[in-house]
């Protein structure tokens, strides 16, 4: 079987799937499992094309090695703190989470102060996330990470940016 | 009565400025000499003994222990994998540090490091936050990712004794 990005895709236990489905209930029969575990980059970096880095606002708040947060955005999770993230990396704030063939979109979930997740669109309007230190994951839908307990919350904002944009650069750059 | 007359040798471990002061409130407290000189001893005494209790006073860490009593191996890994299953998809490093269990280890102190060393040998769980609030200090390259400074740090542990090798 063979992934989004065309990679060959494994059998994952069937306890990974059983954490992924206690925190998140929504998601049953709506995700595939993309990726081993990993607690070496989160949703944040995923969703900005980083896979070697743990994005965290305490970076910038306390700075203990391992961790990167960008410059100018904040020490906390904010939710505008993570929008500014984005927004330095060519994404605005847009309305709609439908697939729009020019653009690639993110989604941030959290609630009424502060973010919990970030998702990123693929190509085939489906949705994809790294799970914490857990798996990457593949969802048909956002409904599929909300809810309350550890699941993340709602989506707060969608932003977008042109695919042109979005050329391999390094997102720490 | 000339002060001077009352001078006389501390004993061992006596401290002579503490000694000082109650020496002169037992001055003015008594006539002969004589009395005058055993108040001053038993002065010394009380003063030596008050300033043995103050160095034999715990220090705060010492306190935190006998608050906070030491975990067992077994204890620490039940609440390393109650932090673990409530914090396994949450991105938030301040989320993961402020969970319960996660507060719990750090306040053991210095005893948790090898236990927490181990866990992070094998799982490579966000203990680095743990390591540094403990140690004060940071092994790792300023530009180091995740996964380079958890190896810092599990070279640290191994050079110190902590981890073995």
């Amino acid at each position: 079987m063979r992934g989004y990005a065309g990679v060959e895709r494994m059998a994952y236990s069937a306890d990974s799937h059983k954490e992924i489905e206690q925190d998140f209930p929504n998601i049953i029969g709506k995700y595939e499992i993309t990726s081993d575990k990993d607690s070496g980059h989160n949703c944040i970096a995923f969703a900005v094309g980083d896979h070697q880095s743990f994005w965290d606002p305490a970076a910038a708040m306390r700075p203990i090695r391992g961790y990167y947060w960008p410059p100018g955005c904040g020490d906390d999770d904010a939710i505008k703190n993570l929008v500014k993230v984005f927004q330095i990396h060519g994404y605005e704030v847009c309305q709609s989470s439908d697939l729009e063939a020019d653009f690639e979109k993110v989604a941030i979930f959290g609630d009424a102060v502060a973010y919990s997740h970030a998702a990123r669109q693929l190509p085939s309007g489906k949705w994809s996330s790294k799970l914490g230190e857990g798996h990457d994951i593949e969802h048909d839908t956002l409904d599929a990470l909300c809810g309350t307990g550890n699941a993340y919350g709602k989506v707060i904002h969608i932003m977008k940016r042109r695919r042109a944009a979005s050329a391999p650069v390094d997102p720490k750059s | 009565m000339p002060v001077e007359r009352c001078e006389h040798t501390l004993d061992d471990g006596e401290d002579n400025l503490a000694f000082g002061s109650l020496r002169s409130r037992y001055h003015h407290q008594s006539d002969g000499y004589v009395d005058k000189h055993r108040s001053a001893r038993l002065a010394a005494r009380e003063s030596y003994k008050v300033l043995e209790a103050m160095w034999r006073r715990p220090s705060p860490q010492q306190v935190a222990r006998s608050i906070i009593p030491p975990l067992s191996a077994s204890e620490f890994k039940a609440l390393a994998e109650e932090w673990r299953r409530d914090t396994r998809h949450v991105s938030s490093i301040t989320k993961k540090v402020m969970h319960p269990a996660y507060q719990r280890i750090m306040a053991m102190g210095e005893a948790a490091l090898p236990l927490i060393l181990q866990d992070l040998q094998a799982t490579r769980s966000h203990w680095l936050w743990a390591l540094h609030y403990i140690t004060r200090k940071d092994p790792a390259d300023p530009a180091a990712n995740f996964h380079q400074a958890v190896d810092a740090w599990l070279r640290w542990g191994r050079e110190n004794g902590l981890l073995s090798r």
